[in-house]
C-alpha cells in the first residue's frame, strides 16, 4: 500500500504548498487529479457493465432453460460470455484495481492531516520530495473547523457548515448512485426483479451510510467524498452515460430484447436471441441509451 | 471453482469484499494518539507512568505495581482481601479518560493530571483517587508535559495556545497564541520561558508577563523541548537541523541531518548526541560557532528514533520505532548490543542510578512502548540485560 500511498501523500503535500497553503483546495485538486487518472478504468468498467446488460435477455433465457441444472447453466453462461467476447468480471476487475487507489487517496488525506504525534511520526517517512517538510504541519483549519476532526455540531456557525457538509455528502452520493445506475430491465410480470430491488435499496442505504461516515470522520474526508462524487457524476455525464432521469423516477427502462443484433466490444455483431451462433457479416445496429 | 460458481454470486462476493475493505479503510485503525510518559517521583522513588486509560506507580526494583498503604504503613486491601495498588483511572460522566502526559505535583498530597480528552483532574496522591471525577474542561488537547514552578503552571495546548496560570488558584495570567500548536514542554531559564512551536518558531517570553522577547524561525516544525546547556539553547527541527542558539535569539551554529529531528538532544562533555526520524544517530562536538562530528552519523535503526538518547558512562542508549533498543559506544558510535522489543519505542527513556533512596543494584534504563505486553521494560545500562517487565 505504501507504493501508492507515499506518492499520494507527497502529491497532496506538494499541492498544498503550491496552492497557497490551502488544504481544502489541495484536497479538491488532488481528488480531481486522481479521479481523472482513473478515468480509463472507469470507462472500461462502464463498457463492461453495458455489454452485460445487453446480454440480459439471452442470459435470462438460459436461466429459464437450465433452471434445474446449475452446473450446466454455469457452463452455458461461460460459453456465451466467450462467444460474445465478454469478461463477466470485466466490471469488477477495474473496480478492484481502482479500490486500492481510492483507499490510498482516502488514507493520504488522513495521513497528511496528521492531528497527533503518532500520525505525524508516520507522516515523516512518506514525503518523497525533499523540502516538503517545510510545509509541515499543514494548516488544518477551514471556516473555523478543524479538518482533522468530525464536524462540531454544537458550535454556532460551525454547526451550519458542518450540517451542510453532511447533507452535501448524502445528496451527492445519492445523485451519483442514481445517475450512474443503468436503466431497469422490465421483467415479464412488470415488477422489478430481485436484483433491481436490491439495487434500489442500495441507493437508499449507501447515501445514508456515507452521511453517517461524514458525521463520524474528519471534515477533510467529507470534502473528499463530496468532490469525488461530483467528479464521478461529471465523468459519467461527459461519457453520455449519466441517467439523470433516474433522479426523478423517469429513467427509461432498457429494452426487453434488442431489436437488432447486439454489438459487443471487440466482436462483430451477433444476432439477438440466438445464443451460440458465430458472428455474421451483417453490420450491427447501435442502441441508444 | 470460479467457473462452477454462479457469476452473480461471485460478483456479489467481490462487491461485498470491496465494501468491507472500503468500510475498514474509512473507519481506520484505532491507535493511541501519542506515547506514554514516565517520571520518577516520591520517596522512596517510584516510576509514575501515564499511558492510555490509567496512571500507575511502578517499583523500579522489580517492575511491580506500588501498593497503597495507610498512614501506618499497612497495605490497603480491597473487598476481596487483595492488596490495592496505586492506579488512577477516570470513569466520570464524560467516559474513561486517557492520559499521556506527566502529572503535575501540586503538593505532597495532590496531583493534577491533564487528560487527552481536554479535561484536567485533581488526584489524591496517597490514595490514588480522583477528587473531581468529571474533571475541569480545557480549551484543547494536551500532548506535551505542562511546566510547573513554585508560582506558575504553563500548559501547552496541541492546537495552538500556551496558557500561563498562577498557582495556587490557577487563574489565567497570560496566553501565547501560535497558529500550529505546541507539542513540547517549555523550558524556564532565569525568568525567560522558551517555547518551541510547530509553527517553526522558538519563542522567548517573559515568564511572568508573557511579553515576547524574541522569536526565531528555525525553518521547520519544532516538536521537542529545547535543552539549555552552558549558556545556550540546543534544539532539533523537522527542517533537518540541529541548532545552537544564543539567549539573545541568534543562531550560533547549525548542523544538517538526514531526517526530521523530533527528540531533544543530549549534551554531555561538550558533545551533542541526537537522532532523527530516519534512524540516524549523531555525535557532534560543539566548537563554538560550528558543530563537527565526533564520528560519522550512523543509520543505527531502520525506524524513527524519537526519544532523546541516554548517555551513561561511555554508552549511548537508543530506542527506535523499529522495535529495537541499541547500545552504542559513545566514543566511536559502534554498536555494542541490541535488544528486540515487542512494541515500538517512541517515549523517552528513563535513566536510574543507584542511590541511598533508590535501592537498585546497578544503573538501569527504563523504556516504555505502546504495547500492552511490554509497557515498561528495564535493562541494565552496561550489558543490556533485561531486568523486569511491566505489562497489563
Amino acid at each position: 500500500m505504501d507504493l501508492i500511498l507515499n506518492p499520494f501523500v507527497t502529491l497532496l503535500t506538494f499541492l498544498y504548498s503550491v496552492l497557497g497553503n490551502n488544504m481544502v483546495l489541495a484536497i479538491v485538486v488532488f481528488t480531481i487529479i486522481v479521479r481523472l487518472l482513473m478515468y480509463p478504468l472507469t470507462a472500461q468498467q462502464l463498457r463492461s457493465s453495458k455489454a452485460m446488460q445487453k446480454l440480459q435477455p439471452e442470459l435470462k433465457a438460459l436461466q429459464e432453460k437450465y433452471k434445474n441444472d446449475r452446473e450446466k447453466l454455469a457452463q452455458e453462461q461461460m460459453r456465451m460470455y466467450r462467444e460474445y467476447g465478454i469478461n463477466p468480471l470485466g466490471g469488477c476487475l477495474p473496480l478492484l484495481i481502482q479500490l486500492p487507489i481510492f483507499l490510498a487517496l482516502y488514507q493520504a488525506i488522513i495521513h497528511v492531516l496528521a492531528a497527533n504525534p503518532t500520525q505525524l511520526i508516520d507522516l515523516s517517512g512518506r514525503l518523497l520530495i525533499p523540502g516538503l517538510e517545510r510545509s509541515i504541519p499543514l494548516n488544518n483549519m477551514w471556516l473555523g473547523m478543524n479538518l482533522t476532526q468530525p464536524p462540531n455540531l454544537g458550535d454556532g456557525t460551525g454547526t451550519i457548515i458542518g450540517i451542510g457538509l453532511v447533507v452535501l455528502v448524502v445528496v451527492t452520493t445519492y445523485i451519483q448512485f442514481k445517475v450512474t445506475m443503468p436503466p431497469p430491465t422490465p421483467s415479464d410480470d412488470g415488477k422489478p426483479n430481485q436484483a433491481q430491488a436490491m439495487t434500489q435499496s442500495m441507493g437508499t442505504i449507501m447515501p445514508l451510510m456515507y452521511g453517517f461516515f461524514a458525521l463520524s470522520f474528519s471534515v477533510g474526508i467529507s470534502i473528499y467524498f463530496i468532490v469525488s462524487n461530483l467528479v464521478g457524476i461529471a465523468q459519467y455525464a461527459l461519457m453520455g452515460q449519466a441517467n439523470f432521469g433516474n433522479l426523478f423516477g423517469r429513467g427509461a427502462p432498457a429494452p426487453a430484447a434488442p431489436s437488432g443484433p447486439a454489438r459487443v466490444e471487440g466482436k462483430a455483431a451477433v444476432p439477438a436471441g440466438k445464443p451460440g451462433r458465430k458472428s455474421s457479416t451483417r453490420p450491427a445496429t447501435r442502441k441508444n441509451n | 471453482m470460479f467457473k462452477a460458481m454462479p457469476i452473480k454470486r461471485l460478483r456479489l462476493a467481490l462487491a461485498s469484499a470491496a465494501v468491507a475493505l472500503l468500510t475498514a479503510a474509512c473507519i481506520g485503525f484505532p491507535a493511541d494518539p501519542t506515547w506514554g510518559t514516565m517520571m520518577l517521583v516520591g520517596s522512596p522513588p517510584r516510576i509514575m507512568f501515564a499511558f492510555n486509560d490509567r496512571i500507575v506507580q511502578v517499583n523500579p526494583v522489580d517492575g511491580s505495581l506500588v501498593e497503597l498503604r495507610d498512614s501506618e504503613g499497612r497495605v490497603r486491601l480491597d473487598e476481596q482481601g487483595n492488596p490495592r495498588v496505586w492506579e488512577v483511572r477516570s470513569a466520570g460522566a464524560n467516559g474513561p479518560a486517557t492520559f499521556y502526559t506527566a502529572p503535575i505535583i501540586v503538593d505532597e498530597d495532590t496531583l493534577l493530571v491533564a487528560a487527552f480528552d481536554r479535561r484536567m483532574y485533581q488526584v489524591d496522591w496517597p490514595a490514588a483517587r480522583i477528587l473531581n471525577p468529571d474533571g475541569i474542561a480545557l480549551a484543547g488537547h494536551i500532548v506535551a508535559n505542562p511546566l510547573a514552578t513554585e508560582n506558575m503552571l504553563y500548559v501547552p495546548f496541541s492546537e495552538g495556545d500556551l496558557v500561563a496560570l498562577r498557582r495556587p488558584g490557577f487563574s489565567e495570567v497570560w496566553t501565547l497564541d501560535t497558529p500550529r500548536g505546541i507539542w513540547s514542554e517549555p523550558v524556564l531559564v532565569d525568568g525567560t520561558l522558551y517555547v518551541a512551536s510547530l509553527d517553526h518558531h522558538l519563542y522567548a517570553l517573559d515568564a511572568e508577563t508573557g511579553a515576547e522577547r524574541w522569536r526565531l524561525d528555525l525553518r521547520g516544525a519544532l516538536a521537542s523541548k529545547p535543552v539549555y546547556y552552558e549558556g545556550h539553547l540546543y534544539i532539533g527541527s523537522f527542517g533537518r537541523r540541529f541548532f545552537k542558539i544564543a539567549p539573545t535569539g541568534q543562531i550560533v551554529a547549525e548542523y544538517e541531518t538526514r531526517g526530521w529531528v523530533w527528540g531533544s538532544p543530549a549534551l554531555v562533555d561538550g558533545v551533542l548526541y541526537g537522532a532523527d526520524l530516519d534512524g540516524y544517530v549523531y555525535a557532534l562536538r560543539d566548537q563554538g560557532t560550528r558543530f563537527t562530528p565526533l564520528w560519522e552519523p550512523r543509520q543505527v535503526a531502520t525506524g524513527a528514533i524519537r526519544a532523546t538518547p541516554v548517555v551513561a558512562n561511555n554508552t549511548l542508549i537508543i530506542g527506535s520505532r523499529d522495535r529495537m533498543m541499541y547500545w552504542l559506544s559513545r566514543i566511536t558510535g559502534e554498536e555494542l548490543v541490541r535488544r528486540q522489543m515487542v512494541g515500538e519505542v517512541l517515549g523517552d527513556l528513563l535513566l536510574l542510578e543507584p542511590s541511598e533512596t533508590l535501592n537498585i543494584r546497578e544503573p538501569m534504563v527504563v523504556v516504555s512502548t505502546m504495547t500492552q505486553e511490554e509497557l515498561l521494560v528495564a535493562f541494565t545500562v552496561e550489558t543490556g540485560e533485561r531486568l523486569w517487565v511491566y505489562r497489563r
